[in-house]
């Protein structure tokens, strides 16, 4: 049930985004196995930094390979892959807790968004400089 | 000579629809590059921020040209746009065509604009399906589904009032976080949260936050912290507008 609603909260913001129609679903199946994938690790990896980084990393090869094929820019599909991964419930508690002078549950969500963010910005970093590599070793 | 000006102008033009549909700046000035050197160019400079564009071109002849284009639109997501100024770019870099050819081509792909029927469809799914995604019940995801299609109306007709899209920011968190607010406390058998949460990934600059870190990380710090700064300012805006409203109306 929830892979289902993230699947379709990606639908919804590939049409928001407005994806070419043809790359709606593969653009959308990323953003439902980036949420699989967090699910699936989640009992698995302690820190919730490094199972983040896991998770973009592997949306971000997912979207470069996707993008290889259709010959499109990555970011059609990396963009709506990740968005599952957004930690809006953070950072609407944060903005909660601020308004009710609830201090403590304010910095902890902050903290948590922040975590996430920095997380999935490393995991896109991992792919960026493998991509990197690659095109570095193939234009020899 | 007015063949080079014309050239310049193109792929200003071409750097300018890139940026403002989503594009990330490493994409602007790789593009604009390549570009550049189907036309001829001997050495390509570009420097790319998100408000503003400057390339200079030495071309073969020895002529030597700067033009600067300052932005101020804030930039949208349109991936069909970005394909087909991709799919554009490939086909030059493989065969130029004249410089007014390609600038006419340009025009074409800027015209064309997505429908608003499926940019209410995705405000909707997306408002809807969120909301069930972080725990609502199927009625809460109604609700958030109609804030949704108000804030895609909102997008659409009102927006253009706003220069500033920050306070734009501000009236549409007020006025989403007032509906959701309102309703829940009439009727307490909505779940408020869930349907404000639902609501605001609707509207929370995550994408665009994204493409900004990406920025940095392949070197283009000062891009990048621009768009990061926008992002967290538009966050923040959302924040006071929708903290108000839950301020008036909260129980």
């Amino acid at each position: 049930m929830n892979l289902l609603t993230a699947l379709f909260s990606t639908v919804g913001y590939c049409l928001l985004m407005n994806v070419p129609r043809n790359k709606i679903v593969p653009a959308s199946i990323n953003g439902m196995l980036s949420w699989g994938l967090y699910l699936l690790l989640k009992d698995h990896i302690e820190s919730v930094f490094y199972l983040l980084v896991v998770v973009a990393s592997f949306t971000a090869a997912y979207s470069e390979v996707a993008a290889k094929i259709a010959k499109t820019p990555a970011t059609v599909f990396l963009l709506p892959g990740l968005i599952p991964l957004i930690p809006g419930g953070f950072v609407y508690y944060a903005m909660l807790g601020l308004v009710q002078n609830q201090f403590d549950t304010m910095r902890q969500n902050a903290l948590l968004a922040g975590q996430w963010a920095v997380g999935i910005a490393a995991g896109i970093c991992v792919v960026a400089v493998i991509r990197q590599i690659i095109r570095h070793l193939t234009n020899r | 000579m007015e063949a080079h000006d014309q050239i310049l102008h193109g792929l200003l033009d071409m750097g300018q629809m890139l940026l403002l549909c989503g594009a990330e700046i490493n994409r602007v000035e790789d593009t604009m590059t390549r570009l550049g050197r189907a036309y001829g160019a001997k050495k390509v400079d570009i420097f790319a921020i998100t408000s503003d564009i400057v390339l200079t071109i030495l071309f073969e002849d020895g002529v030597e040209l700067t033009q600067t284009r300052r932005i101020r639109k804030s930039s949208s997501f349109d991936f069909v746009k970005l394909e087909q100024l991709n799919a554009l770019s490939r086909k030059i870099c493989a065969e130029p065509v004249s410089a007014a050819e390609f600038r006419a081509e340009l025009k074409k792909i800027d015209q064309e604009k997505p429908k608003a029927a499926t940019l209410y469809l995705g405000s909707v799914v997306t408002a809807l399906s969120f909301t069930l995604f972080f725990g609502g019940a199927w009625y809460d995801s109604l609700l958030a589904a109609l804030v949704g299609a108000m804030i895609c109306f909102l997008q659409q007709r009102v927006q253009h009032v706003f220069r500033n899209a920050a306070f734009f920011q501000v009236l549409v968190g007020f006025l989403a976080g007032s509906v959701i607010w309102a309703l829940g406390r009439v009727a307490p058998v909505f779940h408020v949260n869930e349907i404000s949460i639902g609501v605001i990934m609707l509207v929370i600059p995550g994408a665009a936050l994204t493409n900004a870190v990406r920025d940095m990380l392949v070197g283009h710090t000062i891009s990048g912290l621009l768009r990061i700064v926008e992002s967290l300012l538009l966050a923040l805006m959302l924040a006071i507008g929708f903290g108000s409203a839950i301020y008036l109306f909260g129980v």
